[in-house]
């Protein structure tokens, strides 16, 4: 146990220096939190879109969820990694041209191409974790079968709460107030949700 | 007259061009793991928008500068010049 705690330790050390060299140390945490939001927000509205329309099951509203939560990795990954990618190489051929010397063999090259792929994953990934979370009621009630009836008010309430977490995480990050900037992001939640019961409401 | 070959390295002071990143602390760190190195001081002479001019001396006994200079160039920096040199005689240890 001592021994995973310390490798994990020394990974997040590594990771942490990559971001530090590569530059991308405040983009990364910035940007985990909006496709965190995206993430949340897409998986919201897909629940309830689909959740809502009348005779649809547990099973297709989560095949139609891990779709999308797929889909939003893959998009936060390919998209973050081809434009980071690109500001890497922009960024190591500028201190080249300073420099005269070519850097692509030292630690901040390799920490270039290193940190936009685990920029690229972070932000793929912020969007999955939050997508999941948000979709996990639904989930469980394909095991839970009696929680299929309450799965949209407890997805609801899971998403507004995710959101808050995500809010309250950028609070914490920008040093703005926490609870502030969690209730933001979690009334922007329970704004989408009560749209989308008012439309099923008038449809 | 003792022979060239018998005398070591035990100072060096070198002008160097680095990135802001690695930072002069991670910058010291490594080259404190240079085989012979005892003893690091980076001061920072010019800071211009990409990089930055430091002071590097390096201390400890029988230093080679070839893996000075290569640490130097790992952590993504360029020797301008060098501008001091101490050697002395091998002790007897």
């Amino acid at each position: 146990m001592y021994l995973i705690i310390s490798r994990l330790r020394s990974l997040r050390q590594s990771i942490e220096t990559v971001l530090q060299y590569s530059g991308k140390g405040g983009m990364v945490r910035r940007y985990f939190i909006t496709n965190g939001f995206d993430g949340a927000m897409s998986m919201l509205g897909i629940i309830l879109g689909v959740g809502l329309f009348g005779g649809t099951g547990s099973l297709t509203v989560v095949t139609a969820g891990l779709g999308a939560a797929l889909a939003m990795f893959i998009s936060g990954f390919m998209g973050t990694y081809l434009t980071e990618t690109a500001e890497s190489r922009r960024r190591i051929k500028e201190l080249n041209e300073t420099m005269l010397v070519d850097l692509s063999s030292t630690v901040v090259g390799s920490a270039g191409r290193a940190g936009a792929l685990i920029a690229a994953l972070l932000q793929g990934l912020g969007a999955l974790i939050f997508g999941i979370a948000v979709l996990s009621p639904y989930l469980l009630s394909i095991y839970v079968r009696v929680l299929e009836q309450w799965a949209i008010p407890i997805t609801i309430g899971m998403g507004v709460m995710v959101l808050f977490i995500l809010g309250a995480s950028l609070g914490r990050l920008t040093r703005q107030g926490v609870v502030e900037t969690g209730v933001k992001t979690a009334a922007v939640g329970g704004v989408t949700a009560a749209i989308m019961l008012l439309i099923d409401m008038m449809l | 007259m003792p022979e060239r070959h018998e005398l070591v390295i035990s100072k060096i002071v070198l002008d160097v061009l680095k990135p802001h990143t690695p930072t002069i602390i991670d910058f010291a760190k490594a080259l404190s793991g240079v085989k012979g190195v005892n003893r690091v001081d980076v001061s920072i002479l010019e800071v211009d928008t990409n990089t930055e001019t430091v002071k590097l001396v390096v201390e400890g006994y029988g230093i080679s500068f070839d893996q000075v200079r290569d640490a130097v160039q790992h952590m993504g920096a360029a020797v301008h010049s060098v501008d001091q040199v101490v050697v002395e005689r091998p002790q007897q240890r």
